[in-house]
């Protein structure tokens, strides 16, 4: 299928979305506890932010991210319809339809980008991985490997061929004997792999890819090294806010 | 030719996967939601792989799966939730449920196609 059937589906429906939010806004606006008004704002945001990245447009996936977390605690409560609220969601949808009606190689796409995203992750703070969104960090997975999979060796390929689309396999080693006495003296210890992984994905992300292997309690996800970042402004503008 | 069953209500989602996995063998059919997805589980007996959206729109992602594992006809089936939220009970529920793992999107199309293959590798047939 070509790309640009791709582009084309994506941008009808984004449009599509942004009608529905812009009018879910109005009606919040008109109504500040109307139930309806949240729902229709948490679905529609929702589903924006799911097909954000469906180009890889890394500017539009953060602000259809922020604009989800606001849209996630005005649904959930935690956060309540003020004027403030509303603006901010109002400019943070007048800027994707900015970015979408003009194109992702366009510098006007990106006019009144950052001052958006800064006003609706003002808000609220952003949860660490949202605010990382496109920035690599170095994982450890260690795992081990439960005895439901019916072709090991294949599966623990296809595995690693999963980790390795999420970013770069910096090492894998198979683990070594395990510690527990128990399973020694049973004999019955599975094989397992410690994998370095250095990718923009939540641990999250990797978890879902893991569960299929190994068990909740044979499976351990650490983030090691904080992760390099290029500070751009709007994460720049977040950092100083914090620190005032 | 292996073939799968998307539900998301995003029809650029099930455009992406239809182009992320249909040069790799896959035949992508999608459903925008529970009760279209049912219709096709009952037409179709060779399905090899369910992605489910677990915030869908009227039946939720989970009911729907939890529907699917009961059934004899479709258990068999491999299932992976789709998701943009970071609800880990959730998705945990779904796994205990018998989904196989799930994808946060956005995802891209090489983690796709390469998670396709590995979930299908079970219902491999000559």
């Amino acid at each position: 299928m070509p790309l640009a059937t791709l582009r084309a589906i994506f941008r009808t429906e984004v449009e599509e979305l942004l009608v529905n939010l812009d009018a879910a806004l109005l009606e919040l606006e008109r109504s500040r506890e109307s139930d309806a008004a949240r729902e229709r704002l948490f679905r529609a945001g929702h589903t924006l932010k799911g097909i954000g990245g469906v180009i890889g447009w890394i500017e539009f996936m953060r602000l259809t991210a922020a604009l989800e977390s606001v849209l996630d605690h005005l649904s959930a409560g935690t956060l309540v319809a003020s004027d403030e609220l509303i603006a901010a969601l109002d400019a943070g949808i007048e800027s994707l339809q900015r970015m979408v009606r003009a194109g992702e190689s366009s510098e006007a796409a990106l006019s009144g980008y950052g001052s958006a995203l800064n006003r609706l992750r003002a808000l609220e703070p952003p949860a660490p991985d949202s605010l990382l969104l496109g920035m690599p960090s170095l994982y450890e997975i260690v795992l081990r490997f439960h005895s439901g999979l019916a072709a090991l060796s294949e599966d623990t390929k296809l595995l690693l061929d999963q980790l390795g689309a999420m970013g770069e396999l910096v090492s894998v080693e198979p683990l070594p004997e395990s510690l527990s006495s128990l399973e020694r003296a049973a004999n019955r210890e599975p094989p397992g792999l410690r994998v370095l992984l250095r990718t923009a994905e939540t641990e999250l992300a990797i978890r879902g890819v893991c569960v299929y292997s190994a068990d909740e309690d044979r499976l351990r996800i650490v983030r090691l090294a904080e992760p390099y970042r290029d500070v751009s402004e709007p994460e720049r503008a977040v950092r100083e806010r914090r620190s005032e | 030719v292996k073939k799968v069953l998307v539900v998301d209500d995003s029809q650029s989602i099930r455009t992406q996967v239809a182009a992320a996995l249909e040069p790799g063998d896959f035949q992508v059919l999608g459903a925008a939601d529970g009760v279209s997805a049912l219709q096709w589980l009952q037409d179709l007996d060779d399905l090899d792989l369910l992605l489910l959206d677990v915030n869908l729109p009227g039946m939720s992602g989970l009911e729907l799966l939890e529907r699917v594992m009961a059934d004899p006809g479709t258990r068999r089936i491999p299932v992976l939730m789709l998701t943009t939220a970071g609800d880990r009970e959730l998705l945990e529920r779904a796994r205990k449920a018998g989904a196989k793992g799930w994808l946060v999107k956005p995802f891209n199309s090489q983690l796709l196609l390469s998670t396709a293959k590995r979930l299908t590798l079970s219902t491999a047939r000559p």
